[in-house]
């Protein structure tokens, strides 16, 4: 992940968001967060803001999330969401981040062209294929 | 990745969860360690399946309820429909036979008939229309003034020529969509004057200002309604208390209660028999 300028930066409580220059946004958690429906549409507010309100690639490192309520993956998965992202790369390192990358993408059927990848460079190399 | 250990007190937990969730109890969830390993991943798994099982569930309930009300309504429209249209094929036939006999007055008599009965038809299709067209996705908004619609329906519907009504104060102006408000009124004013066992029938409508919206009450100096229909009389098709020479289609009330629940509104009536009803609803500010 070495060698990628990013030209924003936010975070609250829970996340960290960071918009590259090639117009990637990277969100990543603080460890143990348990995401809920508030969260979710904080987090597709303030992506939005930072993307200008066009859809752009998003690289989602959910290794930190221990939990993700129903309603909140449902927001991810749903038209509001793919409203600001084009594609999104889930990157699950952990046995419970996976398992919910998983149900995200098994049960909430996402809107958005959505993978889950054991590595940021993996998801980042997907994302820029066109 | 870290390990576990086969006497995990989380092993026996998540044989508990997964008993619960056998017999169909999802309502309790497993607390995580924050170990992140794989009992935590399957905890995380098990209370996610038990959350999206649940919900299915309760989407299946209400996909039963709105099924076997549906089959209850295309058999009890069917129903509605095949007396009128026997009545008619029966009419035509004495047309007929009096078209032979050339026997005009006996024609005329039976047209007029003939008439009355698709009128009837037609009044029984509006009402399921109307029924049935109130979804939330159709409903515009608008600023109504409470008292300019009961004018408009007293002067449209001729309520003088039937009834006293009354208002003893100005009813409020709110947001709701007139055409509605016109059907809900219409309703309630006529089932009033159907019903009504009095020489003159009386029709009080009142508004009381609660803290988040209005309510308001209709009342009537009919001949009440028992306890016991006092639900059923806003269900699709009940003819609940009904004369069988009153001429009730069992719409009207299921139409203003649809109608009252797609914008968020209760219905209820109050009425103990021989004292008239209150028949009342509110309306947000």
């Amino acid at each position: 992940m070495d060698g990628i300028k990013f030209i924003e930066e936010r975070s609250n409580d829970k996340i960290i968001w960071k918009l590259s220059e090639d117009d990637i946004l990277f969100t990543d958690c603080f460890p143990n967060t348990e995401m809920t429906l508030e969260d979710g549409k904080e987090s597709t507010r303030i992506s939005a803001e930072m993307v200008k309100y066009e859809p752009k690639p998003l690289l989602c490192n959910l290794t930190n999330v221990v939990k993700m309520s129903k309603e909140c993956r449902r927001h991810f998965a749903g038209p509001e969401h793919a409203k600001t992202f084009s594609k999104t790369a889930l990157i699950v390192s952990s046995p419970v981040s996976r398992l919910i990358g998983n149900f995200f993408l098994g049960l909430n059927k996402p809107h958005k062209p959505t993978r889950i990848f054991n590595s940021a460079e993996e998801g980042l190399k997907w994302l820029k294929e066109k | 990745m870290s390990m576990f250990v086969v006497d995990d007190p989380r092993l026996a937990q998540i044989l508990d969860m997964i008993g619960r969730m056998a017999a169909l109890d999802f309502k309790e969830e497993l607390p995580a360690s924050k170990k992140n390993d794989v009992l935590d991943a399957i905890i995380v798994g098990l209370n996610m399946l038990s959350e999206e099982l649940q919900s299915n569930m309760v989407e299946k309930s209400k996909l039963y309820h709105v099924n076997t009300k549906l089959e209850k309504f295309a058999l009890t429209a069917a129903h509605d429909l095949k007396s009128p249209i026997n009545s008619i094929s029966g009419i035509t036939s004495l047309i007929e036979l009096s078209l032979k006999s050339q026997s005009k007055e006996e024609i005329l008599q039976y047209v007029a008939l003939l008439k009355s009965t698709t009128e009837k038809m037609k009044e029984l299709v509006t009402g399921i229309l109307d029924y049935s067209r109130h979804s939330p996705d159709d409903i515009e908004l608008e600023v109504i003034d409470t008292n300019q619609v009961i004018q408009q329906i007293v002067r449209m519907d001729r309520i003088d020529l039937f009834a006293k009504l009354s208002i003893p104060q100005p009813l409020p102006v709110v947001q709701f969509n007139k055409s509605a408000m016109m059907q809900i009124f219409r309703n309630i004013f006529s089932n009033a004057i159907k019903y009504c066992d009095k020489q003159t029938c009386e029709i009080t409508v009142k508004s009381i200002e609660k803290k988040d919206h209005h309510e308001i009450r209709i009342i009537d100096n009919g001949p009440g309604i028992a306890l016991e229909n006092q639900k059923k009389i806003f269900e699709l098709f009940n003819r609940a208390g009904t004369d069988a020479d009153q001429e009730s289609q069992g719409i009207g009330l299921a139409s203003v209660k649809s109608v009252l629940t797609s914008f968020n509104q209760k219905i209820w009536v109050e009425s103990t028999p021989g004292y008239g009803s209150q028949f009342c609803f509110t309306l947000s500010k």
